[in-house]
């Protein structure tokens, strides 16, 4: 699973701690989503494609897919 | 006890009042030291036992707000991400305390030992683990 997260983020020039913040979460949790190594629960990625004003699916990919 | 249970996104677990870990761990300081009273150890060493739980109790405590590990320690998840490594931490756990169980039942059982401690051990484990598959199979 591919995921634009740190492209939106450095887009809107928000540091990992910023969105972590707004997101409650801890900045490791981001830095984790954005490399690939935590997939985030639906409600956490459904905030996150809320956060960014994206339809989950244009903030998350299968492998694979564009 | 407090409830966290909307502190963070995505957590359904509900959190526990930040005390009480640490009180718990404070509480065994103190039945440890009583036990070792008990079995006539000196008091230094039931003092000795007090002051490792507890200052465990009181580390946990005080990192608590600067340590996202303590927070887990202490039962305060800081996130989903928190929890996840929780349970599978303790599932980690859980399975080398199985094989621990049984390699020290199979070698008491061949030394002529009694392993009928063991034995109740690895059932109890049984028996929860069971219970869980039946309990969340229902629950999720």
């Amino acid at each position: 699973m591919r995921n634009d997260v740190r492209k939106l983020r450095e887009e809107r020039s928000l540091s990992q701690g910023d969105l972590a913040r707004d997101l409650r979460v801890s900045r490791q949790t981001v830095n984790a989503i954005e490399t690939g190594r935590y997939l985030p629960s639906l409600p956490l990625a459904l905030a996150i494609g809320r956060y960014f004003g994206k339809a989950i699916e244009e903030v998350f990919h299968d492998d694979g897919q564009g | 006890m407090t409830t966290g249970k909307d502190r963070v996104m995505g957590m359904n677990r509900t959190s526990m009042c930040k005390w009480f870990v640490p009180a718990v761990a404070f509480v065994i300081g103190l039945v440890v030291a009583a036990a070792e009273l008990g079995s006539n150890a000196s008091p230094w060493q039931a003092a000795v036992a007090f002051v490792i739980v507890a200052g465990y109790a009181l580390g946990l405590r005080l990192l608590q707000s600067r340590s996202e590990t303590a927070s887990l320690l202490s039962g305060l998840p800081v996130d989903e991400r928190w929890e996840s490594i929780n349970n599978r931490a303790l599932a980690l756990a859980a399975e080398a305390i199985a094989i621990f169980l049984l390699a020290v039942f199979v070698v008491t059982e061949f030394g002529g030992g009694d392993a009928m401690p063991y034995a109740m051990s690895i059932a109890a484990f049984g028996v929860a683990y069971l219970g869980g598959i039946l309990w969340y199979r229902w629950r999720l």
